[in-house]
This record gives structure tokens, C-alpha cells and sequence, in this order.
């Protein structure tokens, strides 16, 4: 087995000793760091994903791969420029203003960095103009947005409706989670996508990177 | 009446952490998920620190309370059941805010699994403070010849089953949760965020039976409702409390 292999079944068995140390082993063998990023972190974390939509494994397994993926990336990470290591895209995470329940949106964070994604999270309660300054800052391709409650989620059309009225929309584009939203929500409330859960999130936001815009 | 709540009534079971993240009954565990939930629940049960709180409200305060909250669908479940009611109870939970705390330290630490277990295991000791004080609430009930033996309690918060958030401004405005530490805030969100209200219900079990027609039941990603009606057919040894 070769020592990206073993790298990609270190992190689907969710092992933080191993993949950090396996990582630095590739490294040290003189595989590219962004081969050992692609052929080992992220190769094991797709297996992770698919192994997950299809309810081999659950989302506890999802975090522990998560957390060892964050292990191997902290050793790769002096081994690239800064800025290189943007990936599949880069994504601004919040829960809308007024609201203060986080954890689906750490949730589809964590996805996303498991998919390659650069994600920019600016917590919780976070007021429309933030999300926009921050993906000008970062070049972001997506906002995602959050919200759990009937009365929080209107803010993600003060979001949309900024974007449009500064030119952004075609730019930028938006995705909106949470219990209370549905595509037809999400819709009316200017988003350009609507994620049932994180690991639709991730497909969802994919394609909205890969579209044209 | 404040209720008094202990950790270890409270506390879930490892696999009961692992449902509510979508680990179904009868997988095998790995090592690694079991030392999780263990570690989960031992941190839950440090910083856990449940407070409860239930008063007694009059059927007709109880409607007009209802009735103050904006944007309540035009059916909402508990306008239908209340006015049937034997007793009816403002309740407010809480576990606390270390628990939140620890939450958010943990993810700041990158530690998600532990973190996304601890909340899980958080949310399902809620539902369980939850269940305590419609305990609580029963057993005052049938101390004041309000209720017999048949009698179930049930809650019913904002938010769900078409009474609109907003109903959480009138609620805290009459049972002050202040004084147990949960506050509200501008858009109707509870803090500490593992806190639970409403109203609990209590009544014979057809008090409790409603068909899912409702107009806001199309939408309802929860239907937990159905569960908790199927629950008075089920659990022959129920002390007639039902978790809300």
C-alpha cells in the first residue's frame, strides 16, 4: 500500500495520531504537498462523505475523519504559500443576525474543509453587511447562511438584497440552511440555493462554484 | 414552584447520544464512537446544572397569553387542546450555561466530535428536564385533586405546532425564567441556548390526540407529535408524564 493510501484509510478511521504523522512521512518521502493534500487528505475525506451519504458510517465517524484532517492539514500547512491552499473554493459561514444556534453551520464548515473548501466563519448573530465585506475580503465564491428560528431567517434577504444592490449577486452566490427554510424559502428570500443538511451543502455549494457566473 | 432537577435523573443514556446524531439502534460501535458518547456524558454531567421552573395559569389567561403572539397560524395545536385542559402550567428549563460554554470551547478547539456530542447529549437532557417538570407538574396536579390517574401531561412551546415564537415575549413576560437564568432575546431565542418553555398540558390522554391535518403540518420536518400520541398506547408503565 502506498503511503497515501494508507494516509486516506488513516483519516477515514477518523486516527489524529496517524495522519499527522503519516503526513509528515509523505512529506519526508518527497511526495508534493499538494499531491499528499489531494491523493491522501482529501481523497480519504471523500471516501468519508460518500461512505456517509450512503449510511455506511454517521456523523460522529464524519467528525472524528474531520478532526483528523485538520491534523494533517496543520502539518502540510507550512508547506504552502499563503493563500495556496484555497482548494475547491472558498465559503463565508454565518448565522444570521439575531440568531445564536451554530451548530449545523460548524457543521457544513466542516464538511467543507473536509472537501477542500477554504471557509471563512464568522460565527454567530452576524449582521448582513459583515457577511459581504468578508467574501469582497476573501474573494469568496458562497455565502452561506443560517438560521434556526421562524423570526431569524427573513435577515437572509437583507443579505440577498444587499448583494443585488452593490452588484454582487452574480459574484457572490448564496446558499440559506436551517430547520425553518425550505427551496421555496430560500427562494423567496433571494438565495441562490437551499441545503436540507451538510452534506447536501457540500454538493449544493460545488455546483454553485462550478456554475458560470 | 421552582422544581427541583437533579444530573443524574437527567443525564441520557450513551445511546441516546448517539441517535440524535443519527446512529440508529443496533449498529456496532466502534471504540472510538463509545469512548465519545462516555466522554460526552461525563462532561455533560460537570457543567450541567438544570433549573426548572412551572406556575399554574388559568385556562382563559392561557388563551389570551396564546393569542399575543404574532404570526400564530390560525389553527395552532395547543388553542385546540388547552380549553379541554385539567391543568395548565408555564414551564421553563434550563441546563445552564457551562454546558453552552464547554460546547463552544470545544469547537474553538477544533475537538468537533466531542463538541457535536456534547451538544447532542445536551439536547437530549433538555428533553429530559422537560419530561422532569411535566413530572413535577403532574404530581402537583393530582396532590390538588386537579387530575386522577389517567391524567397525562404534555408540553407545548412556541415555535412548534403553530403557535409562533413571538409567544415566547408574553410567556416570559408572565413566568419571569429570568430568575432561573434564561433570558430572551430580540428575536425570540432563548439563552443559554439548551433551555426549554412552554406550556404543559395536562388531561387525559384524547385531551392529547389531534389528527397531523393542520395547515402548518405539511412543513413539519419534526412530527415527534405522532410519537408522543403512539407513546400513550405504548408505555404501559408511564407515570403519565410525556417527554414535550
Amino acid at each position: 500500500m502506498s503511503l497515501l493510501e494508507d494516509l486516506a484509510l488513516a483519516l477515514q478511521s477518523g486516527d489524529d495520531t496517524r495522519v499527522p504523522r503519516l503526513t509528515a512521512d509523505a512529506l519526508e518521502a518527497g511526495v508534493p504537498p499538494q499531491e499528499v493534500l489531494d491523493g491522501g487528505l482529501i481523497a480519504g475525506m471523500a471516501v468519508v462523505g460518500r461512505r456517509f451519504r450512503d449510511y455506511e458510517i454517521f456523523l460522529p465517524d464524519v467528525l472524528l475523519a474531520a478532526r483528523a484532517m485538520d491534523a494533517g492539514v496543520q502539518v502540510l500547512k507550512p508547506h504552502f504559500l499563503e493563500g495556496e491552499m484555497t482548494g475547491a473554493g472558498t465559503v463565508v459561514l454565518g448565522t444570521v443576525r439575531g440568531d445564536l444556534h451554530d451548530i449545523g453551520k460548524n457543521l457544513v464548515g466542516i464538511m467543507l474543509k473536509g472537501a477542500g473548501f477554504k471557509v471563512v466563519d464568522l460565527g454567530k448573530n452576524v449582521a448582513p453587511a459583515a457577511f459581504i465585506d468578508a467574501a469582497l475580503e476573501h474573494d469568496a465564491q458562497v455565502i452561506g447562511m443560517s438560521a434556526l428560528l421562524t423570526t431569524t431567517a427573513p435577515m437572509m434577504a437583507e443579505v440577498t438584497g444587499l448583494l443585488k444592490e452593490r452588484g454582487l449577486g452574480s459574484r457572490i452566490r448564496t446558499i440559506a440552511g436551517g430547520a425553518p427554510m425550505s427551496r421555496e424559502l430560500a427562494t423567496d428570500l433571494g438565495a441562490d440555493a437551499y441545503a436540507f443538511d451538510a452534506t447536501s451543502a457540500v454538493e449544493r455549494i460545488q455546483a454553485l462554484v462550478d456554475a458560470p457566473s | 414552584m421552582n422544581v427541583e432537577l437533579r444530573v443524574d435523573d437527567l443525564i441520557p443514556r450513551p445511546r441516546e447520544v448517539l441517535a440524535a446524531q443519527g446512529v440508529p439502534p443496533g449498529v456496532t460501535l466502534s471504540p472510538r464512537l463509545e469512548a465519545l458518547a462516555a466522554d460526552a456524558l461525563a462532561l455533560l454531567a460537570a457543567s450541567a446544572e438544570p433549573r426548572g421552573v412551572v406556575e399554574p395559569i388559568s385556562r382563559e389567561e392561557f388563551g389570551v397569553l396564546l393569542a399575543e403572539a404574532e404570526g400564530n397560524a390560525h389553527d395552532p395545536v395547543v388553542g385546540w387542546i388547552h380549553p379541554r385542559a385539567e391543568g395548565l402550567g408555564l414551564f421553563a428549563g434550563t441546563l445552564g450555561r457551562r454546558v453552552s460554554d464547554e460546547i463552544e470551547g470545544l469547537l474553538a478547539g477544533g475537538e468537533y466530535p466531542l463538541a457535536v456530542s456534547l451538544d447532542a447529549a445536551a439536547s437530549r437532557m433538555t428533553d429530559h428536564t422537560s419530561r422532569a417538570l411535566a413530572t413535577a407538574w403532574r404530581e402537583r396536579l393530582l396532590r390538588s385533586g386537579e387530575a386522577d390517574g389517567d391524567t397525562r401531561v404534555l408540553g407545548y412551546s412556541p415555535g412548534y405546532c403553530g403557535w409562533h415564537v413571538s409567544g415566547q415575549r408574553p410567556l416570559f413576560a408572565r413566568l419571569r425564567p429570568e430568575r432561573i437564568g434564561i433570558t430572551l432575546n430580540d428575536a425570540c431565542l432563548m439563552h443559554p441556548l439548551k433551555s426549554v418553555s412552554g406550556v404543559l398540558v395536562g388531561g387525559p390522554a384524547s385531551v392529547h390526540r389531534f389528527e397531523t391535518g393542520f395547515t402548518f403540518c405539511d412543513a413539519c420536518r419534526d412530527r415527534s407529535c405522532v410519537a408522543r400520541m403512539r407513546s400513550f398506547d405504548d408505555d404501559r408503565t408511564s407515570n403519565g408524564s410525556t417527554p414535550p
